[in-house]
This record gives structure tokens, sequence and C-alpha cells, in this order.
């Protein structure tokens, strides 16, 4: 049997969750112990240096983000808050994404102080649509993506895949945020449309998902940064 | 440097001390010398310890005597901050921070040692904690400790700034005889080429980590020598016996059922090698105290 | 490209791990890997060492968790320009707790208040005499015997127990001025009549420092604000906010300071009367 991965998702979840977080390794984490959350980092640190390898290609900044990100995560341990072992992974992408976005904004106190507002704002779950969207069979999904121009593509991962806000994903890729909001509508309208399309048997078989894409991988990253 | 710390000289000499509460001497005209290597200062309670190694830690003046620490007067306020420098200083119920992290904490105490530069730090307050034991453990909250796990936070503390006089006031009270054994490793360590000062009143910590060891009683010193020579006070007086024997001035009934009878032996009993505290209990008898090895024992 | 169950094969983890998975496949594995620890575990095993060192980068970790968190009082001395090592010392100030500072805080309020509601028109007194007796609150709990726990280990330290206790104070004054200022706006007539308050202050919180090389802290500070309670009761309270009045503090002041210096040996050594040794 040959599931495609993007429905499999939440039976993933039920299935793995927890997998070696037992009740021990929790408490020590939260209590301070070193040796638990080394483990935890030599564990998760690899798999976010490969997310983020996909989005960024200035090596300081992605040590950085990394190290960053697992300070919060001793950091919030240190303060006694249980960090969410259900969704270990989720906890440190967002903190990830943030830091990342964070990274491509200016330096400067313009930026210091969006940064102050930003934490006031609360931060946008993901619609219900981009929810549906990852659930969508992959063949079609990648068949789809890879019909969507580069620049409507890296918009939709930033927000849809990586869970950023308008103001992260514009920070990201270096664009003002009423082109994020346009890109976004934009690329949604595109992709359902040739999701649609694909569901009907005619339209089938107009993209080849075995194409080679471009390789090596694009890297929707706001590389002008500095 | 002033040409006087290259040469570093390890001594301390206390002459004639007298230490007053009061009015009433804790320390009666207390004089000894101390070299290289751990020596132990033993004494029941109230017998001054705590006093002395106030005194000797600088934190304490004599009302009269003279102290020399590492070749300087802790009476001169700037020679005292020279040996202030050089001191490592573990009370007997030393306070942490509660709220701090280990690390934070000795940190702190690293930054009162006058060890400005914060990465020199930090790499010193790591490498006292990871000496200790406690490498791991340095995130925790104080709070969050054991018992035996404060007592080496504040050991690491003592130790930052690898001083040259250890002054520890029984470190290992309070602790788990497993606890206690870790903490004998690492003191045995720290009597290489540092003069250390270990004060207890378990003979066992002086038979297994001293060189030399002072007694001290009611504010006077009544023995100061090797740990064997304390124990071969009572070579000749000590006997296993079926029963107490009523001329002992302590005995006490030991595991395998026997007797253990310390004083002098009446004739025909089969005596028996004598240890540290053997001796050191018939030195308490001997300076007329009448406390019994009973009670000293329970 | 997956495997039966739905995971992704070996091959797949690797060109991902690799940074070769084209920009759609990303849609597939991100997702799993986020909710499959076990994939995301395998993911891992293929990072390239030559990328990213995991040794390395976590020795880099292991020392950034470290580094000690610096509480608000901290980073603002911090950014006006006091040394690390400085800054830190006030991190253990028992003083310095937001309990306390809250507490003062309302207290100062409901002084500033009550003058108002009471007489609108004379001196706000209970307010004026309040004010400068915060800080000694700064001078008792900040290093001694009782509010110290680390107070034996700190004192046989090289640093002076004065600089540490000089810094202590300087910034539970400063907090107590901050808190003060705003409160005085709340008076009846702010203005600078309103801030007949601050040298009294300085002078007191002076005044008990010197104390304290001779006496407990806490007696020291609760001397003086007894001290300042029976002037303030006996001399009538506009003499005391007067010009003259506040000459005389001023001087205090500076009589205070200078025999801080005589007298600074007193804060490096345990005195057996006054409870330090317990």
């Amino acid at each position: 049997m040959n599931r495609p991965a993007g429905s499999v998702r939440r039976r993933g979840v039920t299935e793995e969750r927890g997998a070696g977080w037992d009740a021990g390794t929790v408490a020590a984490l939260v209590a301070g112990d070193r040796t638990a959350f080394e483990a935890v980092y030599r564990r998760y640190a690899p798999w976010l240096v490969a997310r983020l390898r996909y989005r960024c290609s200035d090596r300081a900044v992605l040590d950085d983000v990394v190290q960053e990100t697992f300070l919060a995560l001793w950091r919030a341990c240190d303060r006694g808050r249980q960090p969410q072992v259900e969704d270990l992974a989720g906890w440190l992408w967002r903190i990830a994404a943030r830091r990342l976005a964070d990274a491509g904004r200016a330096k400067g106190a313009r930026a210091r102080l969006h940064q102050a507002l930003g934490a006031l704002r609360t931060r946008d779950e993901p619609s219900a649509e981009d929810q549906a969207l990852l659930g969508v069979e992959h063949g079609r999904l990648a068949r789809a993506l890879a019909d969507l121009a580069p620049e409507l593509r890296s918009v939709l991962q930033a927000m849809t895949l990586d869970g950023m806000s308008v103001r992260e994903t514009a920070a990201l890729l270096d664009l003002p945020e009423g082109t994020v909001k346009t890109r976004a509508m934009r690329a949604r309208r595109h992709l359902r449309a040739s999701l649609e399309r694909a569901a009907q048997p005619s339209a089938t078989g107009s993209t080849d998902p075995t194409t080679p894409g471009r390789l090596p991988p694009r890297r929707p990253t706001g590389r002008r940064k500095r | 440097m002033s040409p006087d710390e290259s040469v570093s000289p390890r001594e301390v000499t206390v002459h004639e001390v007298t230490v007053r509460y009061r009015g009433v001497p804790a320390l009666d005209s207390v004089s000894f010398t101390l070299g290289s290597g751990v020596t132990g200062l033993l004494g029941p309670n109230g017998a001054g310890k705590t006093t002395l190694l106030r005194t000797l830690a600088t934190a304490l003046a004599p009302d009269a005597g003279r102290i020399e620490v590492l070749g300087r007067d802790p009476a001169d306020p700037a020679q005292r901050t020279g040996i202030r420098r050089r001191l490592g200083f573990l009370p007997q119920d030393p306070g942490l921070h509660p709220h701090f992290t280990a690390f934070e904490f000795v940190d702190y105490v690293a930054i009162l040692k006058e060890i400005t530069d914060r990465r020199r730090r930090h790499d010193e307050v790591r490498r006292v904690l990871e000496a200790v034991g406690l490498g791991a453990e340095r995130g925790k909250r104080v709070k969050a400790l054991s018992g035996g796990m404060r007592q080496r936070v504040a050991l690491a503390a003592a130790l930052a700034g690898d001083p040259a006089f250890l002054v520890l006031d029984e470190p290992t009270v309070g602790l788990d005889p497993e606890q206690r054994m870790r903490f004998r490793e690492l003191v045995a360590g720290l009597g290489e080429g540092r003069t250390v000062l270990l004060s207890t009143h378990q003979t066992e910590d002086v038979a297994a980590l001293c060189h030399r060891v002072v007694v001290l009683d009611h504010g006077a010193v009544t023995f100061d020598g090797e740990p064997h020579a304390l124990a071969g006070i009572a070579r000749g007086r000590v006997w296993h016996s079926a029963e107490r024997s009523p001329g002992a001035v302590a005995g006490w009934r030991t595991g395998l059922g026997v007797h253990r009878n310390i004083g002098t032996a009446p004739p025909g009993a089969e005596c028996v090698e004598p240890t540290v505290e053997d001796g050191y209990l018939l030195l308490l008898d001997l300076a007329g105290r009448g406390r019994t090895g009973t009670e000293a024992r329970a | 490209m997956t495997v039966p169950g739905g995971h992704p094969t070996d091959e797949t983890l690797r060109a991902y791990a690799a940074g070769h998975a084209r920009a759609e496949e990303l849609w597939a594995i991100e997702p799993h890997l986020t909710a499959c620890p076990a994939c995301l575990s395998r993911a891992g095993t293929h990072t390239d060492p030559d990328v990213w060192d995991p040794g390395r980068a976590w020795q880099a970790l292991d020392v950034a968790m470290d580094e000690p968190r610096q509480g608000l009082p901290e980073r603002l001395l911090r950014r006006a320009g006091v040394p690390e090592h400085a800054s830190r010392l006030v991190a253990a100030t028992p003083a310095l707790r937001l309990a306390w500072l809250a507490a003062a805080a309302l207290t100062l309020l409901f002084a500033a208040l009550a003058a108002r509601l009471g007489d609108p028109a004379g001196d706000p007194v209970l307010f004026l005499a309040l004010a400068p007796m915060l800080p000694l609150l700064g001078v008792a709990f900040s290093f001694g015997p009782r509010w110290e726990p680390a107070y034996e280990m700190a004192l046989v330290a090289p640093v002076s127990g004065l600089r540490v206790l000089l810094v202590r104070t300087a910034v539970v004054l400063g907090t107590c001025v901050a808190l003060t200022v705003p409160v005085t706006l709340a008076l009846p007539r702010p203005g600078l009549h309103a801030l007949g308050w601050l040298v009294p202050a300085c002078a007191l919180t002076a005044l008990a420092l010197t104390l304290t090389a001779r006496v407990a802290p806490a007696l020291a500070a609760g001397g003086v604000a007894a001290a300042w309670c029976a002037v303030l009761l006996t001399v009538s309270s506009g003499t005391v906010f007067s010009a003259a009045g506040q000459t005389c503090m001023l001087g205090l002041l500076l009589v205070a300071c200078l025999a801080l210096v005589p007298l600074r040996g007193g804060f490096d050594v345990l005195h057996r009367r006054n409870g330090d040794l317990l």
C-alpha cells in the first residue's frame, strides 16, 4: 500500500506521538538537566538544520537561528514552563521560523519597534484552507505546486508550510507586506484552479510529476540582507 | 604582582591567638602551623572550631595573638585583601541564593573574587563545577538541588579562582554515607599544592584524608600531629571483650557482638590495633571531659 | 517515495537532509517529519557533518546556555554603561524583588492621595516624611548576615563589603527615586517644592550606610528612620523642608559620606556584638 505522505499526517501524529518522550525526560528537562537537554538537541537539531537549509543559505544566520531556537527551549524549561512535548518539532519550528524572519528583517531601531509591536499582536492560526491544502493527496498537490510561478510558491510555502504571518513572510522574502498579501491570494487562486482542473479526468497528465524540477532546490530566502 | 606573591609561601601560622565572646574565651592562646596538604581539625561541638576557622579565613579579628596566612598579616587591610585573593572559604552553613542556578551562584562568588572578565570567569565557573561533579547540573536552580549537591556548589564557589589556602568548615555534616564518600574523594584531590584546613567531627574523615590532625577542645589545642600518632595514644589501651569492661572510659558493642573498650586494659586482656577514633576519644577523656564513648557514638 | 504505512524511504530522507528535495516535495516531507518523531530522527542522521557539525554546535550552545538571565534592573544598568560584573552584584540583591518594589510604590501612592484628599492647600507632610525612608529599606536588606544568604563567603572575598553595599544601595536608591518622582505628580501642588524629599532621602541613606560599619544594617536603618520621625515630630515640618532645613540635610549627607572613609574597614569583618555571629 503506497499511501501518500500528505494524508498520513494525522495518523502519524496518533501513532508516533511522544515517541522517546517518557515522563522522566520531560521532568529532567524542566528541572534544567543538561544531559536530557543534550539528548533532545542531538535528536532535533539536525532535522532543524536540514529544514532551515531550504530557507536560508547564509551559514552564520542558520547557526544563529538553530542556537537561538534551542536557547528559547532551554529558557522555557527554566521558567518551569513545560514545552509542548506532544509537538516539540512544531514548537521548535515556530520559534525557528520567527527567528529566521527576524534575521531577515533590517537591523536597527525600526525593526526592533516592529518586533515589539508584532509581539503584541496575536499570532494568526493557520487557516482552515491552508490545513486542507496540506491534506491534499501529495501527487496532485506536487503537480499543482510545480505549476505555480516560483515567486507565488515561495510566498505560499512561507505562509502555509512554515506557518509564518504576513509580516514574517514579508521580512523573510524581503517584500512589502502588501505584495505578500496579493501574491498569497493569487497563489491560492492558482492552486485551487489547477487542483480543480486536475480533478477533471481530461486535465490529468498536463504536467508530469516525475519531470526533474529545478535543481538544486530554490531557496526562497531573503538573501539580499546585509 | 609583588615579589612577595611570586614566592607564594604556603604556610599558615597561628601564634597564641585568643578570641573572646562577651569576655568568655572561645579560643584560648591557640598556636600551630599549617603546611601544604590537608590538615584535619577535630573537636567536639563548642570546642571553638568554627571560631578558629573564621579567624583564619580573615572574617574575624582575634583579640590577642598573631596570625600569618601565606606570608601576610590579616590585621593589615591591604594584606588582608591579598590573603582573600588566594583564599577559599566554605562556611559551616553556606547559604546559597535559592533562585540562582548553580552556575549563577558560583558566578556571583567569582565576581566577588574579582574575576571581572566575563569569558574568563564563566570558563572558571564551568571548571570548578565540573571539578565537583556538577557539570550536568549547573543549569539547575539551587532550590531544586539536594543537600549534597548544594554542599558541592558551595565547595565549587570556594574553589573559584584556584585558592592557595582552603578553609572547609564541617563540609560533611548532613551528608549521607555515599555523598560523604564522594566529598572525601573531592577533598583528597584538593590537598595537592594547596594548604587545606578541614574541620570535622568525623574521625573517619581525618583518617581517610589528612596527613595531619589538630585536636581542639575547650578553645585549646590538645593534640597536633599525624593521624597515626593520634591513634597511637590509644595503643595498648583498646581491647575486645564479651562484655563492657567497667574499667573502660569508653566502650560500645560492635556489630560483631563483641565489646570494644578504650581505657586502661585489665590484666590478660587482648589488645587490638587502635584507630584514630580510639585515640581521639581517649584524648578527650584525658583532657578531663568525662564524655563517654557511648554518648559520642550516639 | 513512501513506504507502506506512509513513512518516507531512507533514500527520500537522505535527499531531503542533503538539501536535494524539490520545492514541491517539501510539502509532503516536512509536515510528516514534524508529526513523526521516528522519521525526524532518521532524517537527522543523514545531515552532513561537513555542512553542520553537531558537536561544535552543541559546545557553542552549551556555553550560551550558561549565560545568566538578566532582570530588569540589571538590563537597565547595563544600558546605562555599568560593567557586567557590577550589575551582576545587583541581581543578587534581596531588596530588588518585585513584591518589595510594588509595596513601596503603593505606600507612596497612598500617601500622595491622602495628601490630596486631606488638605489640598497644605503641605503633603506624610508623603515628604515617608519618601526619604524608602531607600533605608535598601540599606537594611542589601548586604548583611540576615539578608545575604552567602554572607560569610561574600565577606571574606577580596571585593570589599562596602563596595557591594554601595552598589546595591545606589541601585535601590535610584529605584526609589524613579518610583517616587511620578508619584509626586499626584500631589496637590506638584512642583519644585514637592521634591523636598530628595535631599533627605540621600542624607538618610548615607547616614544609615555609615552606621552599618558599626551596627547591624537593619538596626542602622531602623535607628535612622526613628531619628527622622523624631525630628519631624519635634521640629515643624515647614522648617525641615525649608531652604535652611535642606541645607542642613545636605551637610549631613556630606558628613556621612566623609565618615565612610575611615570606617570602611568595618564592612570587611564580622562584628561580635551585633548578631553577626549566630
